[in-house]
């Protein structure tokens, strides 16, 4: 759009006589059809926007700021949850910390399964012995123990 | 368009003859009889913040009902902007008018609702609200001199979808313009800027709205029968 034209659009789009180049802009528009195309889309722009006009002052029932007041109070009190439950800040938190609950997660369970302590039920099962009976001589009753203390130690590392 | 240069469309405006000589005092917002009522409401006055809300109740449901087109929704927002207003009085700069600013945050909690209620929509809620449905009932049949209901909704609906393309300052000052019926002179007097920035952020805002509308191509801009 010409520069002429843009400068005296809001005039034009009122109906008004631009303040300005009155002649040369009439003159303008008809010879130039960009412009004149231009406008007369930004007029039927202009008329649509009015549709957004209220068909007359409206007023809101009684009891208006009453019910303004109700709703402060009510704001004021979960105002501090509200922070972290509604607030941009709040949602980024909150996906925060689920994303580290989740990597944590992830982390203790492999470093466990690695460390074999998350075996299965019967990689578990195999874990369960029964102490060698300490009987006999003394020779073999102090074999048994030793037997049983290296078995005990080996499953406690 | 060969006479929308992208220069041409984002070279500031070149000054009207006198211009200069034409500019208007500016507006001080600190020292109106506005701007002690605001001081009253920062320092926590209730009757100064019932006067704010007593004075505005009805421009800012008026506002809101013109976007919204349902009296139930108009007085849950209203509620809504003037709770904003108290909890966020006390960063009101006295850069603009109150009003403005009012203004500013009322078509801010309509353009949120819309955006709430369009996703909630997807689930489950239908496009029509009580207030379209009456007016369809009590409708004339279409005349030459208004349109039909359905295609004033449908044009209703295509400008409230146009005006969610552009950024939240655009839209309120457009809504200003041509909703409110403000002039150049008087949106630079609310606002604080000079007419020449404010004829610049129109146009620009103008533009913005048509390439939406090119955009929508099933919805191109047709003149309403008036």
């Amino acid at each position: 759009m010409h520069g002429s034209v843009r400068n005296n659009l809001e005039d034009l789009l009122m109906g008004k006589q631009p303040a300005s180049e009155g002649q040369g802009l009439r003159r303008h528009l008809s010879d130039c059809s960009e412009c004149s195309a231009e406008v007369g889309s930004m007029k039927t722009q202009s008329e649509l926007l009015k549709a957004l006009r209220a068909p007359e002052e409206m007023e809101p029932t009684p009891g208006f700021y009453a019910r303004v007041i109700q709703r402060i109070e009510e704001r004021a009190k979960d105002s501090i949850w509200a922070a972290f439950l509604y607030s941009q800040f709040g949602t980024r938190l909150a996906y925060a910390s689920l994303t580290i609950a989740l990597v944590l997660g992830t982390y203790v369970v492999a470093q466990e399964s690695r460390d074999g302590h998350l075996g299965t039920s019967s990689a578990i099962a195999q874990d369960f012995h029964y102490d060698a009976p300490v009987t006999g001589s003394q020779a073999q009753q102090r074999d048994a123990v030793l037997a049983n203390f290296a078995i005990h130690q080996g499953s406690l590392q | 368009m060969a006479c929308m240069s992208g220069i041409s469309a984002t070279l500031p405006f070149p000054l009207t003859a006198g211009g200069a000589s034409r500019a208007k005092t500016k507006l001080d917002h600190r020292t109106t009889e506005e701007a002690a009522l605001v001081r009253r409401v920062q320092a926590e006055d209730e009757l100064a913040f019932r006067e704010v809300v007593e004075r505005y109740q009805a421009k800012v449901f008026s506002i809101i009902y013109g976007i919204l087109r349902n009296r139930n929704d108009a007085e849950d927002i209203a509620q809504q902007v003037f709770a904003k207003i108290y909890f966020s009085i006390k960063n009101f700069d006295f850069r603009s008018s109150l009003l403005t600013w009012i203004y500013k945050i009322t078509v801010n909690e309509c353009y949120d609702y819309l955006r709430k209620k369009r996703v909630r929509k997807l689930v489950y809620e239908s496009d029509f609200s009580a207030d379209d449905s009456l007016r369809m009932e009590n409708s004339e049949p279409a005349t030459d001199h208004a349109p039909p209901v359905d295609q004033r909704l449908a044009q209703h609906d295509l400008i409230l979808k146009l005006l969610s393309k552009i950024s939240a300052e655009d839209r309120s000052l457009i809504l200003l313009k041509e909703v409110e019926g403000h002039s150049v002179e008087e949106l630079s007097q609310m606002t604080g800027m000079n007419e020449n920035t404010i004829k610049v952020k129109l146009f620009r805002a103008r533009q913005k709205l048509m390439k939406a509308a090119q955009r929508l191509e099933k919805a191109p801009l047709t003149p309403p029968a008036i």
